[in-house]
């Protein structure tokens, strides 16, 4: 039950990720992205993951994707291209694409599908918060703090440069 | 196994059913109390009272014709008003309603509690669906290729994102007090102590601000500021999708009082744990509160004129978060400490 629920949700999320890149419109690649992260999430969700599930979505889709959303409305319409300058890259991508899929799934089903799976692929501690905050901010606080240093020159540099053209 | 899923397949039902019946009505009790403050009579003609105008208007926009606009872009402008409504309709699953009760079933009691779903960061799950909604405006005014589309869509976006952030820090603030992210855990907390209206008295007053601004009301509603904009970004709609936006605003401003009330106002409890008060069963006192914060929706939206974008984003980032911030760190300093 709960194999075949993770394996419509991977396939959805695939799918979806397929028409995020070739959309041709941009404001449609980003309603298959948003589709992507609810897709990941309701995989974290069935996982009994649901501290995960929800920082995906508020990080990812309540967040991130936004910002997307802004940049394509400032923008504006980008023009399409009529005739695709890529069109035999196109092609190959599509065919290694479609090998990679039978692959993976040749051996992720499988896996998934195995008399208790189910069992195995349930990972309770996940969800449990005080676990987590002990993880990042005990056991693992040094790279947790670095990352977000790491964050912090990203913000303090990206707005450097967007200064320096105003002036 | 199966009775419990039956169960939870009755509660679904009966609390979706009820949620869109008030979605339904809220705009008929808003009509009536704005018409009784403005000394106009409101809604009378349908029925005793005006009782069935819900009804009527509900049949008229089924039946009214449909325009997309000719340069829309197509799946957007349809699939905005549903994520609209759906963003808002999904943080009712986890809201809790009231105490356990037992059900009769077959002869041998069942113990169901009054909730749909009960995760352990619910109210996380509220904030995250919540900021879904976004898409849903953004979309609508950037599909309709209208300029007063795009300019509502733009607002709304702005003022969403940053009443969120302000939101967010005093759910933090509360949950750090409550120790626990869930509604049902919040509640039990403020069985044993007080109130969380009490010691957070300043939360409270920067989340009911935060609220007004995230569901687009009076004094709030720049984004569908019909002076400026027609009606913002749902100009371009009609029929069945015009509707659909209404009940997304209607059950947003729901789901906030029922947030409220759990968080603040201690759910279902009744005021004082004394004879008379706990005679009256849970989901009652739950029931009242949210009238109560329904209410006072209505009344502001009678009472206060429109704030300028300025000053709404001034309250925002040069008032509220700091205060919000500040109130954060003290009541982390205090929950250390005591």
């Amino acid at each position: 039950m709960l194999a075949y629920i993770v394996f419509i949700l991977s396939l959805i999320t695939i799918i979806s990720s397929v028409f995020a890149i070739i959309a041709k419109k941009p404001a449609n690649s980003i309603i298959f992205f948003l589709i992507i992260f609810l897709g990941t999430a309701g995989i974290f969700f069935v996982l009994q993951a649901e501290y995960l599930g929800i920082i995906q979505i508020i990080v990812y889709a309540g967040a991130l994707l936004v910002v997307f959303v802004f940049a394509l409305i400032l923008v504006g319409d980008i023009p399409v291209y009529k005739k695709n300058p890529l069109k035999l890259q196109k092609t190959f991508s599509i065919i290694l694409v479609l090998i990679f899929i039978t692959i993976f799934w040749s051996q992720f089903g499988i896996l998934l599908f195995l008399p208790g799976a189910s069992n195995l692929i349930k990972f309770k501690e996940a969800s449990d918060i005080s676990l987590i905050a002990r993880l990042l901010l005990k056991d693992y606080l040094l790279p947790f703090e670095l990352a977000s240093v790491i964050l912090l020159c990203a913000i303090i540099g990206s707005l450097y440069i967007a200064r320096k053209e105003a002036d | 196994m199966i009775l419990t899923i039956i169960l939870i397949f009755i509660k679904i039902v009966i609390v979706f059913s009820v949620v869109m019946g008030l979605v339904a009505y809220i705009p008929y009790v808003e009509r009536k109390l704005i018409g009784d403050m403005q000394r106009r009579i409101g809604p009378s003609v349908v029925g005793p009272f005006g009782i069935f105008q819900p009804i009527a208007d509900g049949l008229k926009l089924l039946f009214k014709e449909e325009v997309i606009p000719l340069k829309a872009d197509k799946l957007l402008f349809v699939l905005s008003p549903v994520i609209v409504v759906c963003a808002a309709l999904l943080g009712i699953c986890v809201i809790p309603w009231g105490d356990y009760f037992l059900v009769d079933c077959l002869g041998k009691p069942i113990i169901s509690l009054g909730y749909i779903a009960n995760i352990n960061v619910s109210l996380l799950f509220i904030i995250a669906v919540s900021s879904l909604g976004v898409y849903g405006i953004v979309f609508s005014g950037w599909s309709s290729n209208s300029k007063y589309s795009l300019l509502g869509g733009i607002r709304a976006t702005s003022q969403l994102i940053s009443y969120e952030i302000t939101g967010s820090v005093v759910i933090l603030t509360v949950a750090l007090s409550a120790k626990s992210l869930s509604l049902v855990e919040i509640v039990n907390y403020q069985k044993s102590s007080v109130w969380l209206i009490i010691p957070q008295i300043i939360g409270f007053i920067i989340f009911l601000i935060c609220g007004f601004a995230e569901t687009n009301r009076i004094p709030f509603d720049l984004p569908e500021a019909e002076s400026e904009l027609v009606s913002g970004y749902h100009t371009e709609y009609s029929s069945m999708k015009f509707a659909m936006f209404y009940m997304g605003e209607y059950a947003h401003i729901l789901v906030f009082s029922c947030l409220i009330v759990v968080v603040f106002l201690g759910g279902w409890l009744p005021p004082f744990n004394i004879f008379p008060f706990n005679l009256i069963p849970g989901t009652l006192w739950f029931g009242l509160k949210v009238s109560i914060f329904v209410l006072l929706f209505i009344w502001v939206r009678a009472t206060l004129p429109r704030v300028r974008f300025d000053q709404l984003m001034n309250l925002n980032w040069k008032i509220l978060l700091p205060v919000a911030f500040a109130n954060f760190l003290i009541s982390a300093i205090l929950v250390i400490a005591f």
